[in-house]
């Protein structure tokens, strides 16, 4: 059996792979492209998780649990704690954001600990300190402890002063010393400044609490038990998490967008699925004389369907380590793109490090080669059907395709079907699974109906094409026609990007333009003003709540709107908590309601009732709506309100909840605010009002202030960078997808060659049977189009109607880009002709003689 | 202090730690009188304070123990040392604890005795102080009822240290309590008894210029007689001349004393391994104004603290013996000595954990 398969293999793989080496290099490519792809995504994904994770490590240290409250940890409420000196200790923590004021304009999370105490549950060292001790430092000194990276990033020695934006308010710390972290905080601990608990609390504006608290048991006591006792004894609103909730939480923050990712790198997989699929088709069609003469003489069905997975696993194989060494080189770039968006996006402080390749590689390796592998079993299945006798003879294949038809078409309307059915389903676990199996279902009936589509619109065109252009208008049709399984698997690859592409040109234009008309109505304020955020273009840290008196006061303004936002969870999933003026909302409307509400009613009757607005993402995800009840941790315990509306937003994913800013401060006492609204007074210049206030605030806040129109300009710019990955995986899709097709056709131009030698010795031109060949071609690209317009309607379908509002809550209006999409499309059309030119040069310099010479 | 002592040896800290003097300069005039349990309460203003409690205990079987216990504030800082002399197994054994001020961590009550760091604490109704010690095995708890009233040391509880205007304290002492309690060690609990010392001081916290270090004694004598006696020495080895002390006797009011009127004599000395510091080990003490000959013995040798946590000063403190006469009728006794400067590891180490 051995030597045999080693036979067979050199007949059917090895030999022709020698004699036509090209036909191998591009489902090669295509499986290295969709493996690197699939790698570099897998790995940014990962390094992401990875670093959260650390960063949550770095703040939580060996602790077992954690206990934070909605406005953090009342200091007094630690004496709750102090019976965990017989079992183990615990350590109050206070986190925040400081930006530094050094030409990076970063921003870093400052840890504010109990320095002399905290080693029992933070992992830290002093590594080298200025003058003396200091651990016992004076609270007062704003000294702060940073890495010796960090020192070195940002050009500061112990001793040395180090300028920051904190809570709002230009600051200049003493750098005290340097600090290392050990275990799986150091990496993250890189990035951090560590200060004293009470220095912490008041460069952040927020005395009297912590944010968090750390306990750590001793080994052998009993994690259950203290934490019931704990529990008991905790003052309402306090609640226990597992340390490393904020990982979980972050996480969770971006996980829809890695999720989309994950989804558009698996498509560039499928591409090139189907070009290995074509590839080996393309083999057992070719080799169908070969088939039948080795049955003829003996060989198996089982050596026959080994042979060809054989020839589909080198390809994977290839194709695979290829990838690897190519995503490694993917991942870097995908890793800048996404930790960019993240940082910009979700978590200004976040500081994505490339984690460990290794398991990226070995995912993307199994994806590849099982990909291969299940690319070529149903050609290899179709070899082992070669009949000995009638094959020898060329052209008899494509009866057999033709009879089994009608169950494809069949199969065809039931995965439609299907798909149809999915797309109802609600999100599992927050995550639109069902709409994703919809897509994989439509790509399914594609590849089934293709054939149909190929031989219906190659008889359409027959019709067409031989009076418009004459003998290779019906020749090309009839080419087109003829390979009815080759071509089918190239216009099912070509239709499946370029229709995702079409659905993904939707899908963002839609998006953006909703976004663009609800921040026209929404942003009604001629001034925004936040804390001075560095290079980050969201809110960095907050301001102190007198900044709101201090800008109402100066003169040109009309009316201040404070607006506060923190995180908040409900039964562990992360939401936005905000509170804002609704007599602002009352008087100037502008906050968008889902029923087509009146704004300023529907606030003023929130704000009398002390009722509670909510976002549509926070709707959706939480299953509530208007004249319902939202429940929320308050510093008191839970407290539920009844929600007055549910508004549209786009500003978040997770969902906000915004309450009346009185109702706010009466419940949380939580007067700081993460933003200021500015109104200008009528005939007052914003830009103008902009800067008399950044001069009146010189030296006492260090603001960042964004007119109405820089902030649209901003919201939009952010939209489209976060989208730049994303087109860049469609764009590699769809020309991976062209390549299938010049690999169809350069395979057909290969196979036919006893047919191009027999036309041209009965008198065909060359020009004749290149214009053939590229009318094969348009037809293929054309087809494909036709076929990606269906298919991308449906896509887009799913995209905008069941995958979007399932994973980010909103509700997005149809805008149909036609001129991008045509030019899309006109593109794709231009480059499939283009694809047929090589193969067209093949095809027309074949030596009539020598080619009937082999017959 | 703990003379100085105690006051120097947080003055000490203090001094070394001199962000905290620079920071906390400002000392609070002199109180003009002390009132109690008021002034057993903590005096935030103060930059630098610390409740001190030591004592010699035994257990049923007559094995002898000692205790330290010692609270520090300084500025929003909270530091604390914990030792055990196990006289019968010639073991010694400390812990020490540094927090910054914080409920359910580390806390000083103001108006009254209740002082905490962890698991460590000591507080005090009218004549009753309760102190609770853990160790990783040990657990230690005492009910200590003064026996005599409080003793104000120098002028009405103003203790001078030094001539320069932040070189004093306030420092109030109990020479004598009882004790009862107990000890769990090794999952067997025995009862403890004994007496104990207490002081209690606050103040700037600057050692004077030119102070090497100091020794400080607090004896308690079978008569009922306590004697207090530190000296502050110069860095040639003589005493500056705010060394003093004071004689409580069985009754009637304490006598203070000059330290021109001590003779002092160390009998031996004692190599630790650890710093490598020389320490007298063993003194002659004898007050001819007072008829009083004592001598001092360590009840174990080694009763060094190396703080490298906390305060980060290395010192001896440890539980002796007493014997001796006065008036020329034999006499026993038990007490702690605490000597600092020997190590020359004064200096805080803490600039690294």
């Amino acid at each position: 059996m051995i030597p045999a398969l080693r036979l067979v293999v050199r007949a059917l793989v090895t030999g022709p792979a020698k004699r036509h080496p090209l036909r191998l290099i591009l489902p090669i490519a295509g499986v290295a492209i969709g493996v690197a792809a699939i790698a570099a995504i897998h790995h940014a994904n990962r390094s992401v998780t990875e670093s959260f994770r650390q960063a949550a490590a770095s703040v939580a240290g060996r602790s077992d649990f954690t206990v934070t409250g909605p406005v953090g940890v009342p200091l007094e409420a630690l004496r709750a704690f102090s019976f965990l000196w017989d079992v183990g200790s615990f350590a109050p923590a206070v986190t925040g954001v400081v930006v530094l004021q050094d030409g990076t304009g970063e921003a870093a999370d400052l840890l504010g600990v109990d320095l002399a105490g905290d080693g029992a549950v933070r992992s830290w060292e002093l590594i080298s300190a200025a003058g003396a001790p200091p651990l016992l430092r004076r609270s007062g000194a704003d000294t702060v402890f940073v890495s010796e990276s960090f020192a070195r990033r940002h050009a500061l020695r112990p001793g040395s002063p180090m300028r920051v934006v904190a809570g709002g308010v230009p600051r200049t710390l003493d750098v005290g010393g340097l600090l290392r972290f050990s275990g799986v905080a150091r990496a993250a601990g890189e990035d951090l400044v560590l200060t004293d608990l009470l220095t912490a609390q008041r460069i952040l504006g927020r005395p009297g609490r912590a944010d968090r608290v750390d306990v750590v048991l001793r080994p052998g006591v009993d994690r259950a038990t203290v934490r019931r006792a704990l529990a008991g004894r905790l003052p309402a609103g306090l609640r226990i998490e597992a340390p490393d909730r904020s990982a979980t939480s972050a996480d969770r923050m971006v996980r829809a967008f890695r999720f989309n990712l994950n989804a558009l790198g698996s498509l560039t997989l499928l591409v090139g699925v189907f070009l290995i699929a074509n590839a080996v088709s393309i083999s057992v069609l070719r080799r169908r004389p070969e088939i039948a003469t080795l049955k003829a003489v003996g060989a198996s069905r089982s050596l026959i369907f080994a042979v060809f997975l054989v020839e589909g696993a080198a390809i994977g194989v290839a194709g695979t380590l290829l990838g690897e060494v190519g995503g490694v080189f993917l991942a870097r770039a995908a890793l800048r793109a996404i930790g960019g968006t993240i940082s910009n996006i979700y978590l200004p402080t976040a500081k994505i490090a490339g984690g460990s390749f290794a398991s990226p590689a070995l995912l993307a390796g199994v994806v590849g080669l099982g990909a291969a592998l299940l690319a070529t079993i149903v050609p290899a299945a179709e070899a082992t059907r070669v009949a000995p006798s009638p094959a020898m003879r060329a052209g008899s294949v494509e009866a057999v395709r033709r009879a089994r038809l009608a169950p494809r078409a069949l199969a065809a309307l039931g995965a439609l079907g299907l798909a149809g059915a999915a797309s109802r389903l609600p999100p599992v676990d927050g995550f639109p699974f069902f709409g994703f199996a919809a897509v994989g279902l439509i790509v399914a009936a594609l590849a089934l109906g293709a054939p149909l589509f190929v031989r219906l619109s190659a008889r359409a065109s027959r019709r067409v094409l031989g009076p418009l252009f004459g003998a290779p208008g019906s020749l090309g049709a009839g080419f087109f026609g003829g390979a009815l399984a080759r071509n089918g698997i190239a216009v099912t690859a070509l239709a499946m990007a370029l229709g995702m592409t079409l659905a993904m040109i939707v899908t963002v234009a839609s998006i953006r333009e909703t976004v663009r008309v609800w921040v026209e109505t929404t942003l009604r304020s001629d001034l925004w003003v936040k804390a001075a955020a560095g290079k980050s273009s969201g809110i960095v840290g907050d301001l102190p709540e007198d900044v709101v008196l201090f800008i109402g006061s100066l003169p040109g303004v009309a009316a201040v709107d404070p607006f506060r936002a923190r995180e908040a969870a409900f039964e562990g999933r992360p939401y936005t908590l905000g509170s804002g003026d609704f007599r602002v909302v009352a008087r100037i409307g502008g906050l968008p309601f889902l029923n087509g509400a009146d704004p300023r009613a529907t606030a003023d009757r929130a704000r009398r009732e002390d009722a509670a607005l909510i976002s549509e993402p926070f709707a959706r995800r939480f299953g509530v709506s208007s004249g319902g009840r939202v429940t929320i941790d308050t510093p008191r315990g839970p407290r539920s309100f009844a929600v007055a509306g549910v508004y549209r937003d786009y500003s978040n994913d997770r969902g906000t909840v915004m309450l009346d800013r009185e109702l706010y401060l009466s419940v949380f006492g939580d007067r700081r605010v993460s933003s200021v609204a500015v109104l200008a007074a009528p005939g007052v210049d914003p830009a103008a009002l902009r800067r008399s206030i950044v001069t009146a605030a010189r030296g006492r806040y260090a603001l960042s202030i964004s007119t109405n129109r820089e902030l649209r300009r901003e919201v939009l710019r952010i939209f489209d960078r976060t989208f730049a990955v994303t087109r860049g995986l469609e764009a590699i899709a769809v020309a991976v997808a062209i390549l299938g097709i010049a690999n169809a056709l350069l395979a057909s131009a290969v196979e036919r060659r006893r047919t191009f030698g027999l036309l041209r010795a009965i008198g065909a031109s060359r020009q004749q049977i290149r214009g053939a060949v590229l009318v094969e071609a348009a037809l293929t690209g054309l087809v494909a189009t036709a076929a990606s317009v269906a298919a991308g309607a449906a896509f887009a379908y799913l995209l905008l109607a069941v995958i979007n509002p399932q994973s980010f809550g909103w509700t997005v209006s149809l805008d149909v880009p036609v001129g991008t999409l045509a030019g899309a499309a006109a593109l794709v059309l231009a480059a499939s002709i283009l694809a047929g030119v090589f193969p067209g040069r093949l095809a027309a310099a074949v030596d009539p003689a020598a080619a009937l010479a082999e017959e | 202090m703990k003379r100085l002592a105690a006051g120097p040896r947080v003055a000490a800290s203090g001094l070394l730690l001199f962000s905290c003097l620079l920071v906390f300069g400002s000392a609070p005039a002199p109180a003009p009188s002390l009132a109690f349990p008021r002034d057993h309460g903590s005096h935030p203003a103060a930059a630098i304070e610390w409740w001190y409690y030591t004592g010699n205990l035994s257990d049923p079987a007559g094995h002898p123990f000692g205790f330290q216990l010692t609270f520090f504030r300084v500025g929003d800082f909270a530091l604390a040392h914990g030792a055990w002399t196990d006289g019968a197994r010639r073991a010694f054994e400390f812990q020490e604890k540094a927090h910054l001020i914080l409920p359910g961590i580390a806390e000083f009550a103001e108006g009254r005795l209740e002082v905490s760091n962890e698991d460590w604490s000591a507080s005090a109704r009218d004549e009753v102080h309760r102190l609770r010690l853990r160790w990783e095995k040990r657990a230690v708890d005492l009910v200590l009822t003064a026996a005599k009233p409080p003793v104000l040391q120098g002028q009405k509880g103003f203790s001078r240290k030094g001539p320069g205007e932040n070189e004093y304290s306030h420092y109030v002492s109990i020479p004598l309590l009882e004790v009862s309690g107990t000890l769990v060690e090794g999952g067997r609990r025995s009862a403890l008894s004994g007496t104990a010392w207490f002081d209690h001081e606050w103040g700037p916290g600057a050692l004077p210029a030119g102070a090497a270090g100091w020794d400080w004694f607090a004896l308690q004598l079978d008569d009922r007689s306590e004697l207090m006696l530190y000296r502050i020495r110069t860095k040639e080895g003589g005493a500056t001349p705010f060394s003093s002390g004071v004689f409580v006797p069985p009754s009637g009011d304490p006598v203070p004393l000059r330290w021109d009127e001590v003779r002092f004599r160390a009998t031996g000395e004692w190599r630790s391994p650890r710093s490598k510091g020389v320490y007298p080990s063993g003194w002659d003490i004898a007050l001819p104004r007072l008829s009083l000959a004592l001598r001092v013995e360590p009840l174990v040798a080694d009763q060094e603290l190396v703080t490298g946590r906390s305060t980060g000063v290395t010192y001896w403190e440890g539980a002796c013996r007493v014997t001796g006469q006065r008036g020329g009728k034999p006499l026993t006794g038990k007490g702690y000595a605490e000597l600092t400067g020997y190590s020359g590891r004064d200096v805080p180490g803490f600039t690294s954990r």
